[in-house]
């Protein structure tokens, strides 16, 4: 028996079951178990494919999380990756209870340094590393693959560290007076009218801004690293002890996905008077990218059909006579199935693209994907309130207290081909229609809710509905 | 304000009479050499010979100045003159103008007024006109009357049309101006399409397009102000680009009407179609405002979305302006037609071109759009959407496809129109200048609001 010593096993019953091959495929499980067989979780959990119920295949890297005890039960997550082929199933055996057992010491393809919110996290697909104070990503380099030669592009604006989240909050002149505003990165200036200067009734507030935000979770093993930071969304400048909206963002990094999950929840706990609500905000060096390419999803087209991309052109070079703000109006749709930033030119081909997992949220005005372009920088940001005015008292949109944002999007790097938009369609389609998995036997105690965990699956399965994009 | 108008003293020594009307201006915008058109009605009067002796008079303090105008439609009934009548007219803004339209005056000849707007009829076909002012100089297709070849005399001052087919390239190349135009498939035919691959002609569906067109019945008015040309009839199969080996009936399937109407003065004209079926149809798409132009004739593109009834009144509503592709072959994919297509609604405040190199620009103001089912009422339509296509030495266009299917041929995504079926467009088509992009846009918005809110005429009835 090669699990001499370990009393207990789950299985693990995966079925594919939106008929695409999946490799590397994530799976990330909550299981509940008698808390007296659950003294070493941290240490003894073991994940072993198999070939038939009572037949071991190989043990794969796993990464346990999240263990909580709730008297007589305790729940835990496991995190692994598998193959699968289209329509295929797998079983798998979770084993567990051996108070003897040592921590695997698996080796993987994720690498982290560093602590705190500094990180630098380096895979076969990237390498990122995050900023000091506020924990958010500072460079992205992504990683292309040229006939086995590993060619490196720094895709971020030096200096710059990202946005993440942008409230543009109108001041309010009783408490704070009228701010100037300081030029919030990418956002258009407000506009003025008459030749009078119009006092700037805005104040933006970005997770950029964060002054050591609280670590409130972290996780880190073979198959992924978590960490979850929470604070204030304070302008600068203002008055700290103000009840501003609270932001939590996640980020997460896999070992074999080419993806980076960012999660985010903007809670606003009192009424608030804003000019543009922004997440998803992420901000690129415009001179890496030729076109912003997106990817709609229209209600109207026959399943039979297909979707079209569009693209616009972003480069500095043919673009340099483009005024800055706004790239495409407000034509976007606030849900697009997934969007990107490209570059097409001959040894310069790269993308990296958002694909949209969820998103929720209470006041909307103007909502939609905006993408903004100025001299060293292009972005794009999914935006359930965006004033583009915003120079009157008139315009602003108040935020209820008690509204919740909730964005969960995946940041993804590939290389860019003729066959790019296709990879990036089945990915997204993979992302959001996960392998089915059920376990066995059924826990019969008393199981608590599961936690939540941000994942890398989606619920924008309708989206891919139809026949393909192209 | 500067007169932009024609006007000369006038004496009303023998007329008759005259009905006294006002125009105001609406919007709080100065406008020069604004269209007024307007219907008219002359109780008890006796129409003249041409209208020979009708005259629209300027009333300011008192002082009595004629105006270019343009009478046209004139019918006599009932002892009653009807009709309508066209002139321009300077006017401040907010401004109320007192203006008296004479008749009644058996001296009366008829008018011979200046006029910067040049028809000449062609002898290449029956619908082949040349029309001209000081801002563009345009040429109608020979056999279809759509607008064949542009130039913009305040531009590059070359023509703007492209090479859809090889075998038109020496004879002048093919239309700006394509819509309306429908292919009607044919989907549970056994065609060639399987040979397609082979560069035959495809027989699972017909193009029907209004510039196939082989002389439709048409009516033009000529005048001092405008010169319309429009044209109807039913479209068939278009002859040059329909295998003309598959068996056919005769029966007519699809009824258009164009208009074109050309001012003098004016760097705009107006356009309006209307598309309709006569029996039940399967199509692959119906495209309508949608003009054709070289891809190395424009480096940018304008779109100006409509503002949309969530929107503050106070907030702001802003164009695209987009690089164009297929000119510097920049399409990441080069072989897919559309840079956009999906997200763009059917009706825009406006789309247009410009070349930022040599000043050329052509903008579209859509004014009206109906998609209607004339039996329903309802709106019709899924995927009904502006599209833009571009491609590399090729051409680059706007178009709005009611049906305008990805996998269009697929048998299973022909649309299916019921009898009846109308579609219906009106559009400006400004051909100007483009200096920079600050002064474009300060200029269409200008404009937008002026097409959008035309001045107000109050006549007695």
């Amino acid at each position: 028996m090669r699990y001499a010593g370990w009393n207990f096993e789950k299985t693990l019953l995966v079925r594919e079951t939106a008929n695409i091959a999946r490799s590397g495929e994530l799976l990330d499980v909550c299981l509940a178990v008698e808390s007296d067989r659950a003294a070493n979780l941290a240490n003894d959990v073991r994940v072993v494919l198999k070939k038939d119920w009572n037949v071991l295949d190989r043990e794969i890297p796993s990464q346990v999380h999240r263990i909580e005890r709730h008297g007589a039960t305790t729940t835990f997550r496991v995190a692994c990756n598998i193959d699968l082929p289209a329509g295929g199933t797998q079983r798998i055996g979770v084993f567990y209870d051996n108070p003897q057992a040592p921590r695997p010491d698996y080796q993987g393809n994720l690498d982290i340094t560093g602590n705190g919110l500094a990180h630098t996290i380096d895979t076969p697909f990237y390498t990122v590393t995050t900023d000091a104070k506020s924990g958010q990503l500072k460079t992205i380099t992504a990683k292309t693959d040229d006939q086995g030669t590993t060619n490196l592009h720094r895709l971020d604006v030096p200096g710059s560290v990202q946005p993440g989240n942008i409230v543009v909050f109108a001041a309010d002149d009783r408490s704070m007076g009228i701010l100037p505003m300081s030029a919030t990165p990418g956002l258009p200036a407000p506009t003025d009218t008459g030749k009078m200067p119009v006092p700037h009734l805005q104040q933006a507030a970005s997770a950029a801004d964060w002054q050591q935000p609280q670590i409130v979770e972290e996780a880190r093993g073979p198959v992924f690293f978590r960490q979850t930071r929470k604070g204030r969304l304070v302008p600068p400048g203002s008055d700290p002890k103000r009840d501003w909206p609270e932001l939590e963002i996640t980020y997460k990094f896999f070992a074999e996905l080419p993806c980076i999950l960012v999660h985010s929840r903007l809670t606003f706990p009192q009424d608030a008077g804003v000019f543009a609500v922004c997440n998803d905000v992420v901000s690129l060096s415009r001179a890496m990218f030729s076109h912003y390419t997106f990817r709609p999803v229209s209600p109207s087209l026959p399943l039979t059909d297909v979707e079209e991309m569009g693209h616009i052109v972003v480069d500095a070079v043919h673009g340099a006579d483009l005024p800055p703000g706004l790239a495409f109006s407000d034509f976007l749709p606030h849900h697009l199935a997934w969007h990107a930033f490209i570059n097409i030119h001959l040894l310069k081909e790269r993308a990296i693209t958002g694909i949209q997992l969820a998103s929720s949220g209470g006041a909307t005005y103007r909502p939609g994907t905006y993408v903004i372009r100025d001299e060293k920088s292009v972005q794009w940001c999914r935006a359930p309130i965006y004033v583009q005015a915003r120079n009157r008292r008139e315009n602003v949109i108040r935020v209820p207290a008690g509204t919740v944002f909730e964005e969960a999007n995946t940041l993804c790097f590939s290389n860019w081909d003729q066959q790019w938009g296709q990879r990036i369609d089945a990915l997204g389609k993979r992302l959001n229609n996960p392998p089915a998995v059920t376990v066995h036997p059924v826990y019969l105690g008393d199981a608590p809710p599961e936690p939540f965990e941000p994942l890398p699956v989606g619920r924008r399965a309708d989206a891919y509905l139809r026949a393909g994009v192209r | 304000m500067m007169n932009t108008t024609t006007m000369v003293p006038f004496d009303p020594t023998g007329w008759q009479a005259f009905l006294p009307f006002t125009v105001s201006e609406p919007a709080g915008i100065a406008r020069q050499r604004a269209v007024v058109d307007v219907a008219f009605a002359l109780p008890g009067a006796a129409l003249a010979p041409e209208g020979a002796d009708l005259r629209v008079v300027h009333d300011h303090a008192g002082q009595l100045r004629e105006l270019t105008a343009q009478f046209y439609n004139l019918e006599q009934a009932d002892g009653n003159i009807t009709g309508r009548v066209a002139f321009f007219l300077d006017i401040a803004a907010g401004a109320s103008e007192s203006l008296r339209l004479y008749h009644g005056n058996p001296g009366a000849k008829p008018p011979s007024y200046p006029s910067s707007l040049t028809v000449m009829k062609a002898a290449a076909g029956p619908q082949h006109y040349w029309i001209e002012n000081e801002f563009y100089k345009i040429e109608t297709l020979p056999k279809s009357g759509q607008i064949w070849h542009v130039w913009n005399k305040r531009g590059s001052n070359t023509s703007w049309h492209h090479n859809e087919w090889a075998e038109n390239t020496d004879k002048g190349g093919d239309p700006c101006h394509w819509a309306p135009n429908c292919w009607v498939g044919y989907p549970d035919r056994v065609t060639n399409g399987y040979e397609l691959r082979e560069g035959k002609e495809p027989d699972f569906f017909d193009w029907h397009y209004v510039f196939g067109w082989d002389n439709p019945s048409s009516a033009t008015i000529r005048g001092p102000v405008f010169f319309e040309l429009r044209r109807w009839g039913p479209v068939w199969p278009h002859p040059e680009h329909t295998n003309a080996n598959i068996r056919r009936d005769d029966k007519q399937r699809i009824v258009a009407e164009v208009v074109y109407r050309f001012y003098a003065g004016l760097p705009w004209l107006y356009q309006s179609s209307r598309l309709q079926t006569l029996e039940d149809l399967r199509v692959f798409f119906i495209r309508n405002s949608q003009f054709v132009f070289l891809d190395r004739a424009f480096t940018h593109a304008l779109l100006m979305p409509e503002r949309r009834p969530d929107i503050l009144p106070t907030d702001e509503v802003a164009p695209a302006v987009i690089r164009l592709m297929a000119r510097d072959n920049l399409k990441p994919f080069p072989r897919m037609q559309h840079s956009l297509s999906n997200v763009l609604p059917a009706k825009l405040e406006y789309v247009g071109f410009y070349n930022s190199h040599n000043g050329d620009a052509f903008t579209e103001f859509q004014l009206v759009e109906r998609n209607g089912n004339v039996h329903s009422g309802a709106p019709t339509y899924r995927n009904h959407t502006t599209l833009l296509t571009e491609l590399h030495d090729w051409s680059v266009y706007f178009g709005r496809a009611f049906s305008y299917t990805n996998l269009r041929f697929h048998p299973e995504n022909a649309t299916f129109l019921p009898k009846g079926e109308r579609y219906e467009e009106e559009n400006i088509c400004l051909i100007h200048r483009h200096e920079n992009l600050p002064a474009t846009l300060a200029d269409l918005a200008a404009r937008n609001l002026e097409l959008r809110n035309p001045l107000e005429v109050k006549m007695p009835t």
